[in-house]
């Protein structure tokens, strides 16, 4: 579904971004990508929708490089970003969640029911006319995942899904997520606290620096997590001693 | 991008920003209204000072460089005349391009002396400096104006990022297919809005918390 | 409380400052030529805090430029900014902001007082931006309104056009 090779990006101030990255990823996988601050995880993500450009390297979605058709790796690559509030343009809940397929030109039927089922998909039907401003942390972060459902992306990519919510907020995203990848998509998911994904995904990369340190199932690469400056989840951690 | 201060010869660092923006004003003046020998003493004044306080080059040509566009307009606007019946000519204007240079000239005089004081003097010494400056003037709350600076430069670069995730969540979600640009006026304008009005109210709550009023003390005070 | 809203104002205004400085960099492309924001902001300014609050904000913008911070597009800030040819457009913000809040407080909140605002915002800023123009590059009126107005007037109308709905949506935010 993903190939990504050889990915090296340098920021414009002169440090390396992304260090020769080679990553595939299939469909239907659940992937979480750890790391500290800084290890590059949100640079990957930018790169595979083509927000940035790679110095070197190429990314293939379906077969088809992200450069080639950008438009196409957009409605192919779901990208919620970290911050939520920053992504929500629309007045109501319901105009948010529209705003990607108005942009994408679709008939007005089809936007009314792509709305109405990514809604209901994250939850959020009964607030449809509330200004997203209004809402809590887990249901502004629901909504965003929702804004990017609305584009029907087989692909879903997630920056730091959890980071600023209470614990209901974590356990409604948490179960948003899981529905999804048990409908087919594929998720891509960063975060520095393992404790929130164990459980959900099948898969476990570890960044550092800009380059993959670690990359293979779940459970095999979740002792080593703290070479990546990742926190070794409490049950795990539990298991061992 | 946004910082310039670097205290590169200890003795105008340490010197009274106050003093130093007296004599950035009284240049300034000077450059703008002074004759052809002013100039050339003054640009004399400002070589001796670039040898004294070692402005980095790097800041000098990224300055011009900025500059590099406005005298190029007015000195070809100065000096080329450019017909506007048909056939279309240029005509040069000798009289004009003395002009021209003369008007580039002070330009550049000024950004060097801006550029001079900006090494010399950091941030809370140049907002000190302003405030002690509006003092005397009826009706202007000096220690706001510092305040408001202060709060200002601190926001930009954050207004910046924000204005930068904004645009990407936003072609994440296909804007670029939108041609109404009206339409994308808004719609980017109004969350980055909603968010800066957000960060001021809780901004402005902290203050509150920590006591702020406009009886603070300050440096030079 | 008195004390309490003008710790809120002031900070609503300082953030329209950088605001204001941000819309120099920032431009939304429209066909192949971007549109700045600048002047939206000193819009936005002027309908949502106020003449008095409005006209603090680019106050403060252009005195934090001309004393040397960093705010202007660009390493040559300070004085330089000003005696250059567009140095009279940002002196020009000042009386407009204070026109448009002047008239949106004065007049009911409709659509059509705020455009009525704008453009006569709009019209002193040119008028301010081209007189400065003309003096700095010895054009004559009519290559200096070619140069330095009729090219972005569309760009404004959008822009004006734009800010209705924005100050509609934003009214509420603001607790004065």
């Amino acid at each position: 579904m993903i190939e990504i090779r050889g990915l090296n990006h340098r920021f414009a101030d002169g440090t390396q971004g992304l260090q020769d990255i080679s990553l595939t990823i299939r469909a239907g996988e659940f992937v979480v990508i750890a790391g500290c601050n800084g290890s590059g995880k949100t640079t990957l993500f930018r790169h595979l929708n083509g927000l940035l450009k790679p110095d070197s390297g190429d990314i293939r979605i379906g077969g088809v490089s992200v450069a080639a058709d950008i438009l196409r790796a957009r409605q192919m690559v779901g990208l919620v970003f970290q911050d939520a509030d920053s992504q929500i343009v629309g007045e109501t809940v319901y105009a948010d969640a529209a705003f990607g397929p108005e942009n994408l030109c679709l008939p007005v039927d089809e936007i009314a029911r792509r709305v109405a089922t990514a809604l209901n998909q994250v939850g959020l039907e009964h607030l449809a006319d509330q200004p997203p401003h209004r809402l809590s942390g887990g249901e502004k972060r629901r909504l965003a995942i929702a804004g990017i459902l609305a584009m029907e992306s087989p692909i879903l990519v997630l920056d730091e899904p959890f980071s600023n919510l209470d614990y209901p907020g974590i356990l409604q995203v948490q179960s948003c997520i899981a529905g999804l990848h048990a409908q087919g998509r594929t998720i891509i998911l960063s975060t520095h606290d393992m404790d929130k994904v164990v459980g959900y995904a099948s898969r476990l990369i570890l960044m550092r620096q800009g380059r993959v340190i670690q990359d293979g199932p779940l459970e095999d690469i979740l002792p080593k997590v703290e070479a990546a400056g990742v926190k070794m989840p409490c049950k795990c951690a539990m298991n061992r001693k | 991008m946004f910082s310039e201060y670097a205290p590169l010869k200890p003795f105008a660092s340490r010197m009274d920003a106050r003093v130093k923006m007296l004599c950035m004003m009284l240049f300034s003046v000077a450059v703008i209204a002074g004759n052809l020998p002013i100039l050339v003493i003054l640009s004399g004044v400002c070589l001796l000072l670039w040898g004294l306080i070692r402005i980095q080059i790097r800041h000098v040509i990224r300055s011009l460089i900025c500059l590099g566009m406005m005298l190029g307009v007015i000195f070809a606007t100065r000096s080329l005349t450019l017909s506007v019946s048909w056939p279309l000519a240029l005509s040069w204007d000798a009289a004009g391009a003395v002009d021209g240079l003369i008007a580039c000239w002070r330009l550049v005089l000024l950004m060097f002396f801006g550029l001079l004081w900006m090494v010399v003097t950091s941030h809370s010494d140049i907002r000190a400096a302003v405030a002690w400056l509006c003092k005397p003037l009826p009706g202007v709350p000096e220690k706001r104006v510092a305040t408001m600076m202060s709060l200002t430069l601190r926001f930009l670069p954050l207004l910046m990022d924000q204005a930068a995730t904004t645009s990407e969540a936003q072609q994440a979600r296909c804007i670029q297919n939108r041609k109404n640009p009206v339409y994308r006026f808004t719609k980017f304008s109004l969350p980055l809005l909603r968010r800066t009005m957000e960060t001021a109210d809780h901004l402005a709550d902290a203050m509150e918390s920590r006591c702020y009023s406009e009886n603070y003390r300050m440096k030079n005070n | 409380m008195k004390s309490d809203s003008s710790i809120r104002m002031m900070a609503y205004a300082a953030m329209f400052a950088a605001l204001i400085a941000a819309g120099a960099f920032l431009a939304i492309p429209i066909g192949v030529v971007p549109i700045v924001l600048q002047n939206l902001f000193v819009f936005l300014a002027g309908l949502l805090l106020g003449k008095r609050w409005g006209l603090w904000s680019v106050a403060i913008y252009l005195l934090t430029g001309a004393v040397g911070l960093p705010v202007f597009a660009g390493g040559a800030g300070g004085i330089a900014r000003f005696a250059g040819p567009t140095g009279g457009y940002l002196i020009g913000y000042l009386p407009a902001v204070w026109l448009i809040g002047w008239i949106s407080e004065s007049t009911r909140k409709t659509p059509f007082f705020q455009v009525a605002a704008m453009v006569a915002g709009s019209v002193v800023v040119y008028a301010c931006g081209v007189s400065w123009l003309k003096v700095v590059t010895h054009m004559n009126w009519p290559k200096a309104m070619a140069a330095g107005c009729y090219p972005f007037l569309p760009g404004d109308a959008l822009k004006i056009a734009a800010a209705i709905p924005i100050t509609k949506a934003l009214r509420g935010i603001v607790r004065k």
